[in-house]
């Protein structure tokens, strides 16, 4: 396999503790958006001393995905009782080239499907990192 | 599409209808692992008859009085953990399998004599076991008519183990129930105010007969119990051992053998006050992690009430907070020394060699007995740092498993087994790298608890596989740590004071 190796996201899984489990399934040749989370440093050019020792500044970010699966009524209904459960599920994406990403997550922001399209782009953000497994 | 109900097969089309339940979707979100005592131990001499003998749940200390006899270690055990209709252990399930009398069982007893003739009025108190009784002696009252004073005021608690029998300047008690464990000790206090009486122990005969344990393994019902209140104390160790077994790595045991994991910790009593005695108990069982001793040195009380003591203490962590330890917490309702000396374990050199013995240690502050160490006998020479020393850890372990064993039933067992890379539009199916994905999330959810420390270090190093021979096994492997508790703090302080010195 190539060594940089982009492309889709195959598939989507939710295990909700009281929503149970179910599948979303990405569209086809979108760009996503992510955020593995954890700590990053403030970029500031002016953070340093006098004397030439860099000053950080760290600040931790939320991971996220940001996605856009196929849905239906069904779909948007689960993904609205999701956002409205108030609880994370753990969730799991797998990419294209094989690589599995796992992280605790909930829908933030809007839930706007299109009905001409049968998609949403949906944000899912949690706590902690998302991680490779 | 498939149907959305499955009550009737798609297959059928003859006229019927057809209703089917299904249970809700299980929360991933686990409690602890839910404890479960039993106690094991005798009944009076007059329940033997009627007693159960199979595993039978008891709630509160009158029905174990009820079905055990009132003032039996049963009975005696249940007022410790569940108090005048108080059930301290906060609803933790709790059984007994009781055992009939050794067949040669001789009961205990204590004759104590009472000479002299009271010159004055006073309350004078007799304590049987640890527990005071008060009887008032009057001006003029002879010998004998103190001793049925004394055994009015003995047999007037139908709570007491003992009967008391009056006779000419004599009264004897003799426990309720024949065996080893009966043995107890009686003083007399005259409270500062003999008025001319005085008290003598003539002689003791300590309790016979442990009775039969064979069928002990066959009782233990089939839930996980974790806790077994061991009333015998050291002629049940060997026992106990055999049925829970060890956490052998290649070749686990009893309750510990992979198919039927169950473990328990078997909690036995000591009054013993002699630290080398006790260390050698405990030291010569090394390789065994079921036992565990709930010391009281100096106690007049029975031996197996600081079993109970015990595990009303750490039942009620290792159910609601298995991240804590019973470090500093007092004993609930034991006698102390009736001089008020625990002798060596006061002092913290005997405490941490017995700790390295595999013998948990006590401390005597205000009157109660304060918990510094509960651990296992385990502490094989090979190991600096035993791996199933502390309790409390052994407990998180069983945590562990449980939260496993959760998970397995909710997302894994009966599930259809599918490649990683294969879309299915059916439910109740698993992938390894979902199985992967939900193990990660229990790390998780153990390092929240603080059951594990280190959660990037379990997570790391899950491995799942299906068998390659047999496509209906999952193989998962991981490591873990649990989390200590500070039970040692090392500080050094260092300080300079600055000379004063004059320069005038």
């Amino acid at each position: 396999m190539a060594k940089y190796f982009g492309g889709d996201i195959t598939e989507l899984k939710v295990e909700h503790p009281t929503i149970g489990s179910f599948t979303l399934e990405p569209k086809a040749n979108e760009d996503t958006e992510s955020d593995r989370g954890g700590i990053r440093m403030n970029d500031d050019d002016a953070q340093i001393t006098g004397a030439g020792n860099i000053i950080l500044s760290g600040t931790r970010v939320r991971p996220y995905l940001q996605v856009t699966v196929a849905t239906n009524n069904e779909i948007t209904e689960k993904l609205v009782q999701w956002a409205e459960s108030a609880e994370e599920a753990s969730i799991t994406y797998t990419l294209i080239n094989g690589d599995v990403i796992r992280g605790k997550a909930i829908p933030v922001g809007d839930i706007k499907p299109s009905t001409l399209n049968a998609t949403v782009q949906i944000k899912l953000a949690g706590s902690g990192t998302f991680v490779k497994i | 599409m498939a149907s959305i109900s499955k009550a009737i097969s798609p297959s059928r089309v003859s006229t019927i209808v057809g209703y089917e339940l299904k249970r809700g979707t299980v929360p991933f979100a686990s409690p602890y692992l839910p404890q479960r005592i039993v106690v094991i131990g005798e009944g009076l001499t007059a329940n033997q008859s009627s007693m159960p003998l199979e595993e039978t749940e008891v709630l509160t200390a009158f029905e174990a009085g009820q079905l055990y006899g009132f003032g039996s270690p049963i009975h005696k055990v249940f007022n410790i953990m569940k108090p005048n209709g108080v059930d301290l252990l906060g609803g933790i399930p709790t059984f007994v399998i009781a055992q009939e009398e050794a067949a040669a069982g001789v009961a205990a007893s204590v004759v104590n004599s009472v000479t002299g003739t009271a010159t004055g009025n006073a309350t004078h108190f007799v304590y049987v076991a640890g527990r005071e009784y008060a009887f008032n002696v009057l001006v003029g009252d002879t010998a004998t008519a103190i001793a049925q004073k004394i055994s009015d005021a003995v047999n007037a608690d139908v709570n007491s183990p003992v009967t008391a029998s009056p006779a000419a300047g004599v009264v004897t008690f003799t426990a309720k129930w024949a065996g080893l464990t009966g043995t107890f000790k009686t003083r007399f206090s005259a409270g500062g105010n003999a008025v001319g009486i005085a008290y003598a122990e003539d002689s003791s005969t300590a309790g016979v007969g442990t009775p039969d344990l064979t069928t002990l393994s066959d009782n233990l019902g089939s839930e996980w119990t974790t806790i077994i209140v061991n009333t015998y104390g050291q002629p049940a160790f060997s026992t106990l051992e055999s049925i829970n077994g060890r956490p052998d790595a290649e070749l686990p045991t009893g309750r510990f053998f992979g198919e039927n994991f169950r473990p328990f910790v078997a909690i036995w009593g000591s009054t013993e006050k002699d630290t080398t005695a006790l260390g050698a108990i405990t030291d010569a069982r090394k390789a065994e992690v079921t036992n565990a001793l709930a010391p009281a040195p100096g106690s007049e009380g029975f031996p197996w009430e600081a079993a109970a003591n015990m595990t009303l203490n750490y039942g009620r962590i290792a159910q609601n907070e298995p991240h804590k330890d019973v470090i500093n917490t007092y004993y609930n309702d034991m006698p102390g020394p009736a001089d008020g000396l625990i002798g060596n374990m006061k002092d913290y050199n005997y405490r941490d060699a017995l700790v390295k013995k595999g013998a948990s240690t006590v401390d005597y502050e205000g009157g109660r007995y304060k918990v510094k160490d509960f651990v296992t006998t385990y502490h094989p020479d090979s190991e600096t740092w035993p791996t199933f020393r502390w309790v409390s850890r052994l407990n998180l372990d069983f945590n562990v498993r449980y939260y496993v064993m959760v998970a397995e039933q909710a997302y894994l067992v009966g599930r259809a087994i599918i490649g990683d890379d294969q879309i299915s539009s059916v439910d109740f199916t698993i992938k390894p790298k979902d199985w992967k994905g939900i193990l990660y999330g229990v790390a998780e959810d153990l390092g929240d608890l603080a059951i594990i420390d280190g959660i990037d270090f379990m997570k790391e190093s899950i491995n799942v596989e299906v068998d390659e021979q047999n496509s209906d096994r999952f193989n998962t492997i991981f490591s873990y740590k649990t989390s200590g508790n500070a039970r040692i703090s090392s500080v050094t302080a260092t300080v300079y004071r600055q000379s004063v010195s004059s320069n005038a």
